[in-house]
């Protein structure tokens, strides 16, 4: 009994020592990670960062280019500190990530479990549902459904759950489906096991990796999303601070202050970048063969 | 051949008719109809009225056959805003959008797949890391800030572009290449490691010992093979540069379908949305249609499965 638990337990530490040097072997994945790791502390710890109220417009120092003293990044049309509202803006950017790839990944990889688990109409049910919503350009999807449900941070995160649960239950359904045949589903049900203990710690367990290299793949481009949905006007409003209606609101000023399109979009790049760069790698690391 | 046609034809028939059925429930059941258009100042008394004449008060299911019925015919409604058919609204943007989605694809073909076959051919080379390192970030940076960036570069600081509209060609070149940079990427991506994959095949050795023209070898034996993943991809590539249309536009003030549209959102003008979702989906599923076709065409075990 102990040798059986001990065995899975030394193969654990032996895959984190292989993901710990794979990443210190890849720098462009180390600096990825170390970048996202800087948002993620900057996100956090933001109110400590930031000087009183990132809204309060003080006309005396309107649109100072970078590197003006006090403000490192300029200040924006209302005089507002460039800085400050990109620190508080990677708030918006990391929950929205965050939030929508977690909610979106459970709630996506159990339709698509269930759906090939039984098989049948709820499959069909399902399934046309999903070529029904991937009919249509994601964007628009979300669109749409952000206009009808409403504005504001809650809402976009539902917006994005509801238009990117698909790519998940696809996924999870195409690799629960080689599996239901196997012999230790068979087995499992052999000694009594019923369909839910079936479905949770026998057929999940084994489609974690594809769904974990997805959901990494899947916080880039929800976030992204989430910029472009607050660049169009809907989603995050201004005065509060989000990339995407940061560089909506620079666009009107495009051509007496580049830094207000250029620095929050830079940001944004920079983060969607280190993000495909991060999954790139632990998909390497995870599952080679995987492709998504 | 013909069998298969229509039974992709009958499935894009069902997705369109979900599709529409969609957007009527989703509209009717997060809120009143009316209280989208009718001014803020409006009577209760006056809100019903125009409920009742335009048969707000009927079931549900009443109004969801009215609906269809009208919608079968291409009568989406009027638009709130302009006063005319929402269908004709968003069909008459469409010359402008398939323009620059055209435009931005071959853009993407032409760019894309000599990228990836060279990165192939010169595997490990500073071509291949080129490549390589175009294809990461063209994928990351978000297109409607590379949109931004192009009109500060060649527009605000340079002055050799237009900033926006359509009309001539010089106005084309920024949204086309804004749009087409992330199909770049894909498209280089997928032909470097399908040329990667054929190379390394035995009946492309066996070409060679033939004593082939290197160039023959390259063209007419391997990237023949490999064009069938290509070709499959571009209905899905049709797809997102669509879905890319929609914020492109909006940077470059290009009037398209993606255009309108958002203006619709922002208007709540939902006759529009809902007609112009639906030219969506029918695009979709078009350009899918295409695709599977052009697929069982160059791969003819696909017609018989």
């Amino acid at each position: 009994m102990t040798t059986a638990q001990a065995l899975p337990r030394a193969a654990t530490r032996g895959k984190w020592t292989r993901f710990r040097s794979s990443l210190f072997q890849d720098y462009w994945a180390l600096a990825a990670v170390a970048f996202l790791a800087l948002v993620v502390l900057a996100a956090i710890a933001g109110p400590l960062l930031v000087s009183g109220d990132v809204n309060k417009p003080d006309y005396g120092v309107r649109l100072k280019p970078p590197l003006t003293a006090g403000h490192p990044l300029g200040t924006d049309q209302l005089g507002r500190d460039v800085f400050d509202r990109l620190i508080l803006g990677s708030r918006i950017s990391v929950t929205v990530g965050f939030a929508s790839v977690v909610i979106a990944g459970v709630i996506g990889t159990l339709i698509g479990v269930i759906a090939a688990y039984y098989g049948g109409w709820i499959d069909s049910v399902l399934m046309r549902l999903a070529d029904v919503q991937l009919s249509f350009p994601f964007i628009l999807l979300a669109l749409v459904i952000n206009a009808i449900i409403g504005l504001g941070l809650r809402n976009i995160i539902i917006t994005l759950v509801i238009a990117g649960w698909v790519e998940y239950a696809r996924i999870a359904r195409g690799e629960i489906l080689a599996l239901r045949e196997r012999e230790f589903v068979e087995a499992a049900r052999v000694v009594g096991a019923g369909n839910g203990r079936i479905m949770l710690r026998h057929l999940l367990p084994n489609i974690v990796t594809p769904i974990i290299v997805i959901s990494t793949l899947q916080v880039a481009r929800f976030i992204v999303a989430e910029a472009s949905i607050s660049f169009l006007g809907f989603g995050v409003q201004p005065p509060t601070p989000a990339w995407g209606s940061m560089i909506s609101e620079g666009m009107e000023y495009i051509f007496a202050a580049w830094w207000l399109v250029t620095i929050p979009g830079l940001a944004l790049a920079l983060v969607a970048l280190a993000v495909n760069i991060a999954g790139d790698w632990l998909r390497d690391v995870l599952d080679p063969r995987l492709k998504v | 051949m013909q069998r298969f046609i229509i039974r992709r034809l009958f499935h894009g028939v069902i997705v369109v008719f979900l599709a529409v059925t969609a957007v009527f429930f989703m509209l009717r059941l997060t809120g009143d109809p009316v209280l989208l258009f009718a001014p803020m100042d409006t009577s209760a008394k006056d809100l019903d009225e125009i409920r009742e004449r335009l048969g707000f008060n009927d079931p549900l299911w009443v109004q969801y056959g009215r609906y269809m019925r009208d919608a079968l015919q291409g009568d989406f409604g009027e638009s709130t805003r302009l006063h005319r058919p929402a269908l004709e609204v968003v069909l008459e943007r469409m010359p402008a959008t398939m323009e620059l989605g055209m435009t931005a694809l071959v853009i993407s073909l032409v760019v894309g797949i000599p990228l990836g076959v060279l990165a192939a051919v010169r595997h490990g080379s500073v071509w291949d890391r080129l490549a390589g390192l175009l294809a990461v970030i063209g994928q990351a940076v978000p297109n409607f800030w590379l949109g931004l960036l192009l009109i500060l570069l060649f527009a605000v600081a340079l002055h050799w572009l237009p900033t926006s509209g359509r009309g001539s060609w010089q106005q084309l070149i920024m949204p086309a290449t804004a749009l087409a940079a992330a199909s770049i990427a894909r498209y280089a991506r997928l032909a470097r490691s399908t040329m990667l994959d054929v190379l390394r095949q035995d009946y492309i050795r066996t070409a060679h010992a033939k004593g082939l023209a290197g160039h023959t070898v390259l063209w007419r034996h391997a990237f023949k093979n490999a064009s069938i993943s290509l070709i499959t991809t571009t209905g899905l590539e049709i797809g997102r540069l669509l879905g890319g249309a929609v914020v492109i536009e909006q940077i470059f003030a290009w009037p398209g379908i993606g255009r309108v549209t958002v203006q619709a959102l922002l208007n709540r003008d939902f006759a529009v949305v809902t007609a112009a979702v639906v030219l969506f989906a029918v695009i979709y599923t078009v350009a899918n249609l295409l695709t599977d076709i052009a697929y069982a065409w160059v791969n003819p075990q696909v017609r018989l499965s």
